[in-house]
């Protein structure tokens, strides 16, 4: 029971900041724009071509194959430790620093 | 080791490793970028119930005069605007959805505004994603030794050495 309204809340929470972007979105008129044609916008890679069933071409059936999928998931665990390292590196300054003010009494 | 911080580190390992996959939709295609990310909202969900009693006390703690975060400002604070740029995630992959809604027989117009969003979004929660794991590096690493170590000495009895040598007296 106990559980199950925990999930309520974070439901609850969700569809509230949801609903709020939703309408932010909406209210800033940027999500009534239509893309002219479907090919105006194309994401990286992305072709634009519609398909026999009216979906966009994007993606579909992948690119690069395997070896595509272990670069992109390199790439991204990459992008994620370099910045967890930076930020490591950073506290551990910004802790030193603290520091030597300490020892200069500033 | 307690079961939960068991539960948590493996349920955060595979969250992660399906967030690297997810995140390049360009390679396995459209259809498994989309359902992967629905599976995981589903863990993202248990990993807030996971950690709950911690959500709960900060939360108090930030309301209640006189008590301290203890550093723990800069977590919570991270964490809701992960949460916000989580739901940013879902809702504007949604909205531009190719096999999901679809699939459930709704259907958007093409937004531009919505990719940027997902785009923008999904960046963000990249950058978050390091600062997170870079704020609980600590508890991972000492987690992850206790849970591996146990494992190895289940498989290699006490009385024997690492390299092979039978330790007994």
């Amino acid at each position: 029971m106990k559980i199950l309204f925990r999930i309520l809340v974070i439901l609850v929470v969700t569809s509230l900041v949801g609903g709020a972007m939703y309408a932010l979105v909406n209210v800033a008129g940027g999500g009534q724009r239509r893309v002219e044609g479907g090919n105006s916008f194309r994401p990286e890679g992305g072709n634009g071509i519609r398909t026999d069933d009216g979906r966009r071409g994007d993606h579909e059936g992948g690119r690069g194959g395997m070896f595509g999928f272990g670069f992109g998931l390199l790439k991204n665990l990459v992008v994620i430790s370099v910045i967890a390292v930076i930020y490591l590196n950073a506290t551990k300054w910004t802790g030193k620093a603290k520091d030597v003010n300490k020892q200069l009494g500033t | 080791m307690s079961k939960t911080n068991r539960t948590k580190l493996l349920l955060d390992m595979i969250t992660f490793i399906a967030f690297l996959v997810a995140m390049d939709p360009r390679s396995l295609g459209i259809a498994v970028h989309e359902w992967l990310t629905i599976a995981l909202a589903g863990t993202v969900v248990v990993h807030l119930l996971l950690n709950w009693n911690w959500i709960v006390e900060v939360t108090m703690r930030l309301f209640a005069k006189g008590k301290g975060l203890n550093g723990a400002r800069v977590n919570y604070i991270l964490n809701w605007a992960m949460f916000f740029d989580g739901v940013l995630i879902m809702l504007s992959g949604l909205m531009i959805s190719q096999a999901v809604m679809p699939i459930l027989g709704l259907s958007f117009p093409e937004s531009f505004s919505w990719r940027s969003f997902h785009s923008l979004s999904t960046n963000l929660f990249m950058l978050g994603l390091g600062l997170h794991v870079a704020l609980h590096l600590n508890w991972i690493v000492s987690t992850a030794k206790r849970l591996f170590t146990r494992k190895i000495k289940q498989v290699i009895p006490a009385n024997i050495s690492m390299d092979g040598k039978d330790v007994r007296a």
